[in-house]
């Protein structure tokens, strides 16, 4: 049975939450083409979660676990890769969008002399063919692509596919893969990772967001968005601009080359609204942008929007917010 | 994303770390750090090795010397043709681009009148009531 092939990652010992979303994916792409969904699974101990990756929509486990797989090598991964897609034979491979996965994607699109499309936020089948949509030129304009091999290698963008609810009763099969553990290309070392702080709360999870831009001119401003997180449980949020200025911490980063957020309130506060800043946070269920300047882009993109100084907005704001949730 | 830089690595069986924000020099190695999902990584590798990099502060390139632009004017530039790479023919496409559409977020944008900002910011607060987001 033609297969389509998923690539879970685990993530401090559970699956990641782009790993479920692309599973789900997988599974409508399946319910239109037949196919079946199988799923690489690499790393030591994996197998117990098995049956976690079948109740989220996989039919075929493919498992490979050795003690060197602990931490993650680009080049042992895509060996194993390539090795689990001759058994699997997928005609789609979909990776989760994620930086640890991100190396492998393209050197396994090579090997298995197939397409690539990265960063999908979407798909369609039309006439039992695959269309891929991505955005391209910086966020400004969407493609659709299509393969012109028989396979294709596809990541994904986090946040943009929905997760399908578990289901324990869901049946499918574990298959363990022998896989060699050196790499034939000689792999990096990885000396240590620095974690980012934690004491902004959990902002990919957090049901409001508050981000700042370079309008807010400084670290004390700052202070005042925190505020305003605080009072709705919410996380603070920053542009690049902000986080290269030092006036937001690293891990504050919303966009492209940040995290990818889609929360149900997004507070866009003197940012005006860059492509690469919109490509992390145009998920969100309703946006709203407080900037002085009307013409900001960040207004195109918002449900609701108030052009004046941010300080003064926020007087209001955050009274008028202690009022109502008193209540 | 970009996958060139890593395409070129697999081409050339060479390790490869994407990403990457500063670089150092330190007892014959490199010493690589990337922009991951929780913090930064260190990564450490021998030359030769593919980097691709982020338009970081620490990236910004060098504002050019009077020297060095003068110097410049001397420097013989190499160019390749396509048969010096003994490339004869374009390979074939992997992937097709089916349309291009232009972004549209689909939001109307409902803009908060009044006549001051506190004013503005307390009638926000009072229509994310009403449309009951908080």
């Amino acid at each position: 049975m033609p297969a389509i092939l998923a690539v879970a990652v685990l993530r401090d010992g559970v699956l990641s939450t782009p790993t479920r979303e692309i599973l789900g994916m997988a599974r409508r792409i399946a319910e239109q083409t037949g196919d079946q969904v199988a799923t690489a699974l690499i790393g030591a101990g994996v197998s117990s979660f098995a049956q976690e990756l079948i109740a989220s929509g996989t039919d075929v486990v493919y498992g490979s676990e050795k003690d060197p797989l602990r931490e993650f090598h680009t080049n042992l991964y895509g060996e194993i890769l390539e090795h689990i897609a001759e058994k699997a034979k997928p005609h789609i491979v979909i990776f989760p969008g994620e930086t640890t996965v991100m190396d492998v994607a393209p050197r396994l699109a090579f090997r298995l002399g197939a397409g690539l499309v990265t960063d999908c936020i979407d798909f369609e089948i039309q006439s039992g063919r695959l269309l891929l949509t991505k955005p391209v030129y910086g966020g400004k304009a969407l493609a659709k692509m299509s393969a012109a091999t028989p396979r294709i290698v596809v990541t994904v963008r986090p946040r943009s596919q929905a997760p399908l609810a578990r289901d324990p009763r869901r049946k499918g099969k574990l298959i363990m893969v022998e896989v060699p553990t050196q790499p034939r290309v000689p792999d990096l070392v990885l000396v240590r990772r620095v974690e980012g702080e934690k004491e902004e709360g959990n902002l990919e999870d957090a049901r409001v967001v508050v981000s700042g831009g370079r309008g807010i001119g400084g670290a004390e401003g700052f202070q005042e968005l925190r505020q305003l997180a605080k009072i709705l449980d919410g996380a603070l949020g920053a542009t690049r601009a902000a986080v290269d200025a030092g006036w937001a911490p690293p891990s504050s980063q919303v966009g492209q080359t940040g995290k990818i957020v889609a929360p149900d309130i997004y507070f866009a506060i003197a940012l005006s609204g860059s492509s690469q800043h919109l490509a992390g946070m145009t998920g969100s269920k309703v946006i709203v942008a407080i900037n002085r300047d009307p013409d900001a882009p960040i207004f195109r993109a918002a449900n609701v929007g108030v052009v004046d100084d941010y300080r003064n907005v926020l007087t209001g704001l955050v009274g008028e917010l202690e009022k109502i949730l008193s209540k | 994303m970009g996958q060139v830089g890593t395409l070129i690595a697999e081409e050339l069986s060479l390790p490869c770390v994407s990403t990457v924000f500063s670089i150092d020099f330190e007892e014959g190695k490199l010493l690589l750090r990337k922009e991951a999902e929780r913090g930064v990584e260190v990564w450490e590798a021998r030359i030769p090795m593919v980097a691709t990099i982020t338009s970081a502060s620490s990236n910004q390139p060098r504002l050019p010397t009077t020297k060095g632009i003068l110097s410049s004017i001397r420097k013989k530039i190499t160019v390749w043709s396509a048969q010096d790479l003994r490339i004869s023919e374009i390979p074939p496409r992997r992937v097709i681009v089916e349309d291009l559409m232009i972004v549209n977020y689909g939001r109307e944008t409902k803009i908060i009148e009044g006549e001051r900002g506190p004013e503005k910011g307390a009638k926000l607060a009072q229509h994310l009531a009403q449309i009951k987001v908080i």
